[in-house]
């Protein structure tokens, strides 16, 4: 064998692991806090579509159902069965104790460490385990263990209680000894979660055997990267750059459990990327017994850090998807339940093809070199949107190329020339039936998950920015648990109905925010600019068929002048509304408050009355009450109760 | 029934018919503003004008007020009635309570009291005195004179270096005149002049009765110089700061204040005379420029607008105010112990008295 193709062997052999560190940032695992979070958003992400998917086919059953007459009690039953329901588990996979004497002063000692996987010890260093006890917790049937630890003649004692859900568990001190005496020492115990294993099941159609490799085992597979459709992911990279992710950080592979019907059994698939060959790798696999009707679930170990985050981010995914139930388990056993709102589907986008105004170099030669069209004019009749026999031709001429020329020999110089003629090219704009935008169910959710006192939703009629059609929704949040007047205006972005946490100030909707003034809405906003001020939630969604990012990481809008410009017109359409609402319970309140002012000084007035009168009390009370309930009786019982 | 007593239950009864009849219950009290004052040259006082203004109940402005009026009202009734008195401060304190349902207080601090207490004096025609509130006493006496106050008799010419202290209350019942042999009074404004003056025992060397007020008399001091000018014919002499607030005190004792104008009769002493500080008399008696010092601006706003109150215009006015916006200057009367610490009741004072130099 020669030096090179030892060479050529390394070379291929670190290229799929070497791509992934090279490029993490893109894919949203450049930092061990996102790494967990990415890897939540890509499962999740595939558990909506994949119950939307369902739900499309199941639609279409019902449409031919109806139309020979069916019966489709038992088809609806199925669509409804099918709305997501996504659990969402994130575990201490592994931790690490360390045992500190004196913690936070200047003669700070560690004293030992004790290293855990699966919450079975698996190295002990600076201190000596004895043994491990375990005992019943009183009045359940959970067990606790006590673990002895030796550090020379001092005896350590560390509990570990288990929670309702196995696996949390709480770990403390308990005890430390000395010849049996409890030593009054300063010992503190600080637990590390180092690695999490990450659960997301959902309650799709499940997916057959043979394809669960393929879906989670290589990158850059996927069913959406040539369409023009609203739809989440958008580069077929997500899931399985988390399991390369895992597989790096752990060395473990990605457990897939699906099951795809009542009458068929879950298979489990074990699997790895061969980083040689960019390739899934069944490691192991299982048949295994499962009770529900159909889903998938994916496992995936990895080093990380779990932070917030995740909540903030399923909450907000559920705010644009309420027709979704989310249910996250963090690390230490706390259940969060993101409600269903809606019940119904949102509409199914329907793919487009692409609008010769949207169309980039990059694609059209991609697209030239791929399509199954003979000529150039069917190329462009067939492979575009909104391109008849009659503008296909014009666009030619003015290309000055040959309509009956094979696409598949055109020239980078031929198709500039091709390209700019498309763009300047008078066309219809392109359908937007692709788009689905949350629409009215968008004010429930709202109410739902944030507690508002007021919504006000407005979607924008679709618009289209150099030939890709895109929609924007907006909703306004008001009072009840959001915030206080001095608090700044809480911003929730999202983008094809998946939350947008970080840029927010490179992005194309906050930028829209900024600009407006709030003022003219009873906001208070200081300087007429930037974020206002106020117990309100703002919240836009952008959706299209094809979101510019800035960036691969997908995290803001980019500032088209076109999109901020349809965002600041939906905003301030449901601005006005917001404030007819603030100024009239504003008006209320004003009032109510004064009447209660003229009821809190007639006790005093009719006290002063009747020691200057020298009349009853009854009396004057009497005619004191008789005045103020007739100009103000509504208010005067409702303060009267009050007091 | 007294006539306080009478006109307390007269505004009650006023406000109660107009709830049982279903009107707007109102309180209509005189302006105490410098918009209806009026200046009476042949009186040389100011007396308030006839513009009231009206507090109703029903009115989100007014109401509080409208309360705290009625709150007092009924404060000063039950005193009349109990034939006892208590300061205005402790007529505060005792409406510094909460209004039942609100975090509010009747009244939260005593610069609100004292004005409604000058409003019901005003709306009824009462003085605060025969309503038995009075105000803290704060004003010292001595010289050629012996008195009765609540039947002790009092020689002032042998009250010490402390002097005589002024009760709030003056009139004929409490406090009675009995014999003198001064020749004028000598109002000075500063208690720390008053002091040196008495160790000196000025009063003696000129045959005088010496009073201070420790700043803006109080109506008490106002009151007692009203009787004492007019009941023992004695010439009021009034000797203060150059300055404009000095000059202010002085009209205040000689022509009455805006606030007050309702009191000028009682309490004003239309020929009192300005003996000093002028700023004149930094040249006169060679006070050196160093102990003066420069006006503030807002010196010379309120220079400005007393050259424009109708009781200023005067000749010796008029020369002195705008003398001092001239020069630029104010002078403190500690000024003049540049010259010696007895300079000014050595000195000062008795070549003004007898060379009668004084503004009228």
């Amino acid at each position: 064998m020669t030096i090179a193709d030892d060479l050529a062997k390394n070379q291929r052999s670190i290229s799929v692991a070497e791509f992934f560190e090279k490029n993490r940032h893109l894919l949203g695992f450049d930092s061990k806090t996102k790494a967990v979070l990415t890897c939540v958003k890509e499962a999740v992400d595939n558990a909506m579509d994949a119950c939307e998917d369902m739900a499309a086919e199941i639609k279409k059953k019902i449409d031919v159902a109806e139309k020979a007459k069916k019966d489709t009690t038992e088809l609806k039953q199925m669509l409804k069965d099918t709305l997501p329901e996504i659990k969402v588990k994130v575990m201490k996979a592994a931790d690490t104790w360390t045992l500190v004497e004196n913690p936070g002063k200047d003669d700070e000692r560690v004293v030992g460490e004790i290293f855990l996987k699966d919450g079975k010890i698996v190295d002990v260093v600076g201190i000596k385990f004895v043994k491990k006890t375990r005992e019943v917790i009183a009045g359940t049937n959970r067990k606790s263990s006590q673990y002895e630890f030796k550090d020379g003649e001092t005896s350590i004692f560390i509990k570990r209680e288990p929670w309702q859900e196995v696996p949390y568990y709480t770990v403390f001190l308990s005890s430390v000894k000395e010849n049996g005496k409890t030593l009054t020492r300063n010992y503190s115990l600080r637990t590390n979660i180092t690695r999490y294993r990450i659960s997301v099941e959902d309650n799709g159609p499940g997916i057959v055997k043979e394809q669960i490799p393929k879906i989670f085992g290589s990158l850059l597979y996927g069913s959406k990267f040539h369409i023009l459709k609203q739809s989440r992911g958008q580069q077929g990279i997500g899931i399985s750059a988390a399991v390369l992710y895992g597989q790096l950080t752990t060395g473990k592979p990605a457990i897939i459990t699906s099951k795809i019907s009542k009458k068929n059994k879950a298979s489990q698939l074990k699997i790895i990327i061969d980083t040689l060959n960019n390739r899934p790798e069944i490691v192991d696999e299982t048949i295994v017994e499962d009770d529900k009707d159909h889903g998938t679930r994916i496992d995936i170990e990895m080093e990380g850090i779990y932070t917030k985050s995740v909540a903030i981010f399923l909450k907000r995914t559920s705010i644009v998807n309420p027709h979704a139930k989310i249910i996250l388990i963090d690390p230490e056993g706390k259940k969060y339940l993101f409600k269903r709102t809606s019940n119904k589907f949102p509409k199914d986008p329907i793919p487009i093809k692409p609008h010769p105004h949207g169309t980039e170099m990059g694609i059209l030669l991609r697209m030239l070199k791929t399509t199954n069209a003979k000529t150039l004019l069917s190329f462009l009749t067939g492979d575009f949107s909104r391109v008849g026999a009659n503008s296909g031709k014009r666009i030619i001429e003015k290309a000055k190329l040959d309509p009956k020329m094979k696409p598949d020999v055109i020239t980078r110089e031929q198709a500039s020339k091709l390209i700019a003629a498309m763009h300047s090219a008078k066309l219809l704009r392109p359908p937007t039936d692709c788009l689905s935008p949350i629409g009215e169910a968008l004010s429930e959710s709202l109410f739902g998950e944030l507690k508002a006192e007021y919504v006000v939703t407005t979607t924008r009629e679709p618009s289209v920015y150099r030939g890709i059609p895109f929609q924007v929704e907006v909703g306004l949040a008001y009072g009840g648990s959001i915030g206080g007047s001095d608090s700044s205006a809480k911003i929730l972005r999202f983008a094809n109905k998946m939350p947008l946490l970080w840029d927010m100030s490179a992005c194309a909707l906050a930028n829209a925010i900024k600009t407006m003034d709030w003022r003219r809405y009873g906001l208070n906003q200081p300087g007429g600019q930037g974020m206002p001020n106020g117990p309100i939630a703002i919240v836009v969604h952008f959706f299209s068929a094809w979101v510019p990012y800035t960036s691969e990481g997908k995290t803001a809008i980019a500032n088209y002048p076109l999109i901020v410009k349809e965002i600041r017109l939906a905003l301030q359409d449901a601005s006005r509304k917001l404030r007819r609402y603030i100024t009239k319970k504003y008006s209320v309140e004003k009032s109510k408050k004064r009447v209660s002012l003229f009821i809190r000084y007639a006790d005093l007035i009719s006290d002063a009355l009747e020691s200057l009168t020298e009349k009853k009390k009854d009396e004057v009370d009497k005619v004191i009450k008789k005045v103020l309930k007739d100009k103000y009786g509504d208010v005067y019982d409702r303060v009267k109760k009050e007091a | 029934m007294t006539e306080s007593k009478k006109k307390l239950k007269e505004l009650g009864n006023k406000i109660f018919n107009e709830f049982k009849t279903g009107k707007n219950p109102t309180i209509e009290i005189p302006i105490r503003s410098l918009k209806n004052v009026e200046y009476i040259p042949e009186k040389g006082l100011i007396t308030l004008g006839g513009e009231t203004s009206k507090r109703f109940f029903f009115n989100i402005a007014h109401t509080k007020k409208f309360m705290q009026t009625l709150m007092v009202a009924k404060m000063a009734k039950k005193l009349v009635e109990e034939n006892a008195t208590t300061s205005i401060r402790d007529l505060f304190y005792s409406l510094k309570i909460p209004i039942p349902g609100m975090k509010d207080n009747i009244f939260n601090d005593q610069k609100e009291s004292d004005p409604i207490i000058e409003d019901l004096e005003v709306s009824l025609d009462l003085l605060r005195e025969e309503m038995n509130l009075r105000a803290d006493k704060k004003g010292t006496m001595i010289g050629d004179l012996v008195i009765e106050d609540a039947g002790d008799e009092i020689d002032l010419r042998k009250q010490g270096s402390g002097g005589w202290s002024i009760p709030s209350k003056v009139e004929s019942d409490v406090i009675k005149f009995k014999e003198h042999s001064a020749k004028f009074i000598l109002f000075v404004e500063k208690s720390a002049i008053w002091e040196r003056l008495n160790e000196d025992k000025v009063w003696k060397k000129l045959n005088c009765i010496m009073i201070t007020g420790k700043g803006q008399p109080s109506r008490g001091i106002r009151r007692l110089l009203h009787r004492m000018r007019y009941e023992l014919n004695l010439p009021v002499i009034v000797f203060n700061d150059a300055d404009p607030w000095g000059y202010y005190i002085h009209s205040v004792i000689k022509q009455g204040s805006i606030n007050l104008a309702f009191l000028s009769q009682k309490v004003g002493v239309p020929d009192a005379k300005y003996l000093g500080l002028t700023t004149k008399d930094m040249k006169k008696f060679g006070i050196s420029r160093n102990v003066s010092e420069p006006l503030s601006p807002v010196d010379i706003k309120r220079a400005k607008e007393l050259l424009k109150y109708k009781w200023f215009q005067t000749k010796d006015w008029q020369e002195e105010i705008t003398h001092m916006l001239k020069e630029g200057r104010k002078l403190e009367m500690e000024a003049l112990s540049n010259k010696g610490i007895s300079y000014v009741s050595e000195e000062y004072l008795p070549q003004k008295v007898s060379e009668k130099d004084f503004l009228i």
